[in-house]
């Protein structure tokens, strides 16, 4: 498929997030050097964007104005008479070799935005109007290129964007959108991309084509991050230890925890690495993660209780406890009353499949698993990460809702996991599927 | 999509795939003037045909890693993989091999080389003899009607034929992880410490029991049925080619419930295809019309027997022949072009890593290029303090409380404001000792404002104080503190100012007065 090739220029002030906007259009952490500094980005340079292993787009980053003011009382003083309008004045100062020295960052900036074929200018919402950036907006639209408006960091408690865009309707600028270069939201990027398409009619296909691009990877992403939760709880519901009676039953349930704490750190290590996360990124979500672990332990009855999961609802209210109780007790030395609660506060239960449990009865064993409430927390807690994961940023900063919490602890669990006779592939999509519906509806 | 049942097509697509994937992209042809760029490379793609011994080792890493998290010193890997080779796929199989303990999972790969080995062995030992047996239970009465042998040894044998085509047509639809690889998993977990000695041998079973859901898997489990038919079909053969030649037996046809002639007519047609190869004695019309059991000359005993020996050949064991040879050789181009699932999640974390998006390259510059300036001196006539506010909003405290007697300028936040001030400084008849410009510590200063700042202390011709306001709100604000004050003495640097936070105004102001 032969697309057009789309060159969009990414300029704005000094510092005010021009290399996380394109660091986040590219999926790239480490694009750039992201510093809360000004003139970090000296030089213009370009990264392609690729569909289906193509070059379809080149995204171009751009130094900092730093003295819009400056051009503009020098083109006023230089190319001010009427014979000079629009892009004649810019290319008055492109001419001049003594100013291009003089306004070196500005040059470039204009030179790249005559080349390009979509501007995208970058506005930090927090900032009061000011006269300069007045000057580069006129500057900017005189290159006599389409521009949308991005207005960064609008979800700051001292963001401006009322008054932003108040401005920008009096200079003619209506195509604005918000962002915040800490969330990643794929709904601001495909407004991005609606946008230029809109401004740009012979790019269509190319954009349309990026967009739906955009959109499987994104499915991609969501759909392995729920088949990886999907093997997480098989792995958990169907791991069991057999600890003999007259062993050490501590040693045996710490076991048994430990290789469960490690196995849901190995699936959040996933999740963190699908949506290209980095350590130093667990600021930025409103989790208490830390080193790519829970801060809670998931064996902590307080942790349950926090997350309103309340262990000891589920003792006696079924056949299957009853058995667990009765195994538990069974033959055992231990305190029968200690002994159940520690097993069950503690998130473990015994395993109770019957035949499996008589066999082991008489060998004067007890095979222990994790118990159900449990598995609903890991459920959950998987699920506030990939969800805030999609999201991420200030904006979702804030502790999750409570409705939440209340629905993973009276949905039953995804009803493919009790199905160990099932194929493995099977197993893992059926409940993969009502993982999906879950986060659908959340 | 390929046919059903011919899954390595797909192998062939990639290639094609792989030769459009190669070649520079020329369409970075804009380079800004002066500005320096770098080329990119040719892009990479992402699926590659793979060997089954690098399939083996990067399944293996995926379910370990998906259970146990991502190996520990992967870095190493990661590099490594990166600078051998394109497609991401080979770098997931590089990458597998670097990681620490691959060498411990190919010497369990080659030990399960062998044990699979000696099982097929074993199997085809059985098939021998299975064959053997059959053959004898079905020659025991002297009188054999050629039919009913023929069906005794070659019905089980036809049948799997069929259901092996018929599972041809399925398998690729719902991979073999049905009852097969249920029992083949619970044989493994039982297996697995004593077959493999490795401490993730699990994972290594998980992944050759998943290689037989891959067309390379397919084609080599259907040729060593192939094999194993073959081998009892050839047993069976040769056992009654043996019993043939030492005893004595009467074959032809018979028949109670069919005419005579339909029971000829189904010889006949069975005759037809050894006839078009050869293989048939001469005159077969004739001596299958007398070959009536009970009534047969003993002249064509040797015809039959030739002739039962002949349909085995033709209806058993060339089929089996010719199934064995086209599922050795997809097996073999099959083998040689595994490709992975690229969707697994295991692969798609590893993405950023081993596919990372083209880095631009920076040249750092300094931040303002302008020369540094010495502190500017106050004039020793100087005696008054002037006051002026950049960019800052009106609701914002300039100053706190300075001990001298201050001249409050105002803003300048227009180009009006600029000429206003610029004019009133240079009309200023008695000099001034000192200008104090204040500035919100959050703003980013740059090149427009350092321009100005200079300009205004040049107008003033007296020493400079940068005050900066807001400085402990700078978190508040999402701002890193300390880089931005480095901002800010790099613009005292380049204005020749003092630069303090409102606190130290007063003192500052004091050090230049005194």
């Amino acid at each position: 498929m032969a697309w057009t090739h789309l060159h969009l220029a990414v300029v704005g002030h000094t510092n005010t997030g021009k290399t996380s906007l394109i660091r986040t259009l590219l999926r790239h952490s480490r694009f750039g050097e992201v510093k809360d500094q000004g003139g970090t980005t000296q030089a213009v340079s370009g990264a392609p964007l690729y569909i289906d292993n193509q070059p379809a787009m080149t995204l171009y980053d751009s130094p900092g104005l730093e003295n819009a003011p400056g051009v503009y009382d020098w083109l006023n003083e230089h190319a001010g008479d009427q014979r000079h309008q629009g892009i004649e004045r810019i290319r008055v100062l492109l001419d001049h070799a003594q100013a291009k020295a003089h306004f070196r960052q500005e040059v470039a900036v204009l030179e790249l935005m005559i080349q390009s074929d979509l501007a995208i200018y970058v506005i930090d919402a927090r900032e009061p109007v000011l006269e300069k950036y007045q000057d580069e907006l006129s500057l900017l639209a005189s290159c006599a290129k389409p521009m949308i408006v991005v207005l960064n960091f609008v979800a700051s408690p001292h963001s401006q964007e009322r008054q932003w865009r108040e401005v920008l309707a009096a200079l003619g600028q209506h195509h604005v959108v918000a962002f915040d270069a800490v969330v990643r939201n794929p709904v601001t990027e495909q407004r991005l991309f609606e946008k230029a398409r809109s401004l740009l009619d012979q790019h269509t296909s190319t954009i349309d084509a990026w967009l739906k691009q955009r959109e499987a990877e994104e499915a991609q992403r969501l759909a392995g991050s729920l088949s990886a939760i999907a093997v997480l709880l098989m792995d958990v519901a169907d791991q069991h230890w057999t600890v003999s009676r007259d062993g050490d039953l501590h040693a045996g349930t710490e076991q048994l925890k430990s290789e469960v704490r490690r196995r849901e750190e190995a699936c959040v290590a996933l999740l963190l690495d699908m949506y290209r996360f980095e350590r130093s990124d667990y600021d930025d979500l409103p989790l208490p993660l830390e080193e790519g672990r829970w801060q809670q332990d998931l064996f902590d009855p307080e942790t349950l209780k926090m997350f309103g999961l309340r262990a000891g609802r589920y003792v006696g209210t079924g056949a299957g406890v009853g058995a667990m109780f009765d195994v538990a007790t069974g033959g055992l030395s231990l305190g029968t009353g200690t002994m159940a609660g520690a097993l069950i506060g503690g998130g473990l239960s015994v395993l109770s499949q019957f035949g499996e449990e008589a066999l082991s009865r008489l060998r004067g064993e007890i095979r222990l698993r994790v118990g159900e409430p449990t598995l609903r927390l890991l459920v959950w807690r998987q699920m506030s990460l990939l969800k805030a994961l999609r999201v991420r940023g200030h904006a979702s900063q804030k502790p999750l809702s409570l409705p939440a919490k209340a629905q993973w602890e009276t949905q039953a669990l995804p009803k493919g996991l009790a199905k160990r006779a099932w194929p493995d592939d099977r197993r893992r999509r059926e409940i993969a599927e009502t993982l999906a519906q879950a986060f659908v509806e959340d | 999509m390929c046919p059903e049942g011919f899954y390595w097509i797909e192998g062939c697509g990639q290639i094609i795939d792989l030769l459009g994937f190669l070649g520079f992209d020329r369409d970075q042809t804009f380079t800004p003037n002066g500005l320096e760029m770098r080329p990119w490379r040719y892009h990479q793609p992402m699926n590659a045909p793979l060997s089954v011994q690098q399939w083996l080792l990067a399944e293996h890493t995926r379910h370990q890693e998906e259970q146990q998290g991502r190996l520990m010193g992967d870095e190493t890997a990661n590099a490594l993989a990166l600078q051998q080779s394109e497609a991401f796929a080979t770098r997931i199989a590089d990458r597998a091999l670097a990681l620490p303990g691959a060498q411990i999972i190919q010497k369990d790969l080659i030990h399960l080389k062998k044990s699979v080995g000696w099982l097929v062995i074993g199997l085809l030992m059985v098939a021998a003899l299975a064959g053997f047996g059959v053959a004898v239970g079905a020659v025991k009465a002297r009188e054999l009607e050629v039919l009913w042998v023929l069906a005794t040894v070659l019905g089980i044998p036809t049948l799997t034929l069929i259901l092996w085509m018929v599972w041809l047509v399925f398998s690729s639809r719902s991979s073999i992880q049905m009852p097969l690889a249920k029992i083949l998993a619970w044989l493994s977990q039982v297996l697995s410490s004593k077959l493999l000695h490795g401490p993730s041998a699990r994972f290594t079973l998980k992944a050759s029991i998943n290689l037989l859901a891959t067309p390379s898997g397919r084609w080599g489990l259907s040729a060593l049925s192939h094999l194993f038919w073959l081998v009892f079909l050839l047993a069976a053969l040769l056992s009654l080619t043996l019993q043939f030649m030492v005893t004595q037996y009467d074959l032809g046809w018979g028949t109670t419930l069919l005419s005579e002639q339909s029971a000829l007519m189904l010889l006949d047609a069975l005759a037809w295809l050894p006839k078009q190869l050869g293989w048939l004695p001469p005159d077969h019309q004739q001596w299958l019309a007398a070959g009536r059991l009970g009534e047969a000359p003993e002249l064509v005993r040797s015809q039959w027997a030739h002739f039962l020996l002949v349909l085995m050949l033709v209806y058993g064991v060339l089929p089996r022949l010719m199934a064995l040879g086209v599922s050795l050789i997809l097996w073999r181009v099959s083998s040689q072009r595994m490709s992975l699932d690229l969707n697994q999640p295991g692969y798609v974390r590893l993405k950023g890593l081993l596919m990372p998006e083209p880095m631009p390259h920076f040249a750092p510059e300094t931040r303002f290029s302008l020369p540094a300036l010495p502190l500017r001196k106050k004039p020793a006539s100087g005696r008054d303090v002037l006051l002026v506010a950049l960019e800052h909003s009106p609701e914002a405290p300039k100053t706190r409380a300075i001990r001298h007697e201050v001249t409050d300028l105002g803003h300048i936040n227009t180009r009006q404001d600029r000429a206003r001030v610029l004019a009133a400084l240079r009309a200023k008849r008695e000099p001034t000792a000192c200008l104090v410009v204040v500035c919100e510590a959050r703003r980013t200063p740059d090149q427009g404002l350092v321009t100005l700042i200079n300009q205004l202390a040049d107008a003033a011709k007296a020493s400079l104080v940068i005050g900066l306001s807001g400085i402990d709100e700078l978190a508040g604000w999402g701002v890193d503190p300390s880089a931005r004050m480095e901002d800010w003495q790099s613009v005292g640097e380049v204005t020749g100012a003092r630069v303090v936070g409102l606190d130290a105004l007063d003192e500052a102001v004091d050090e230049v007065m005194t």
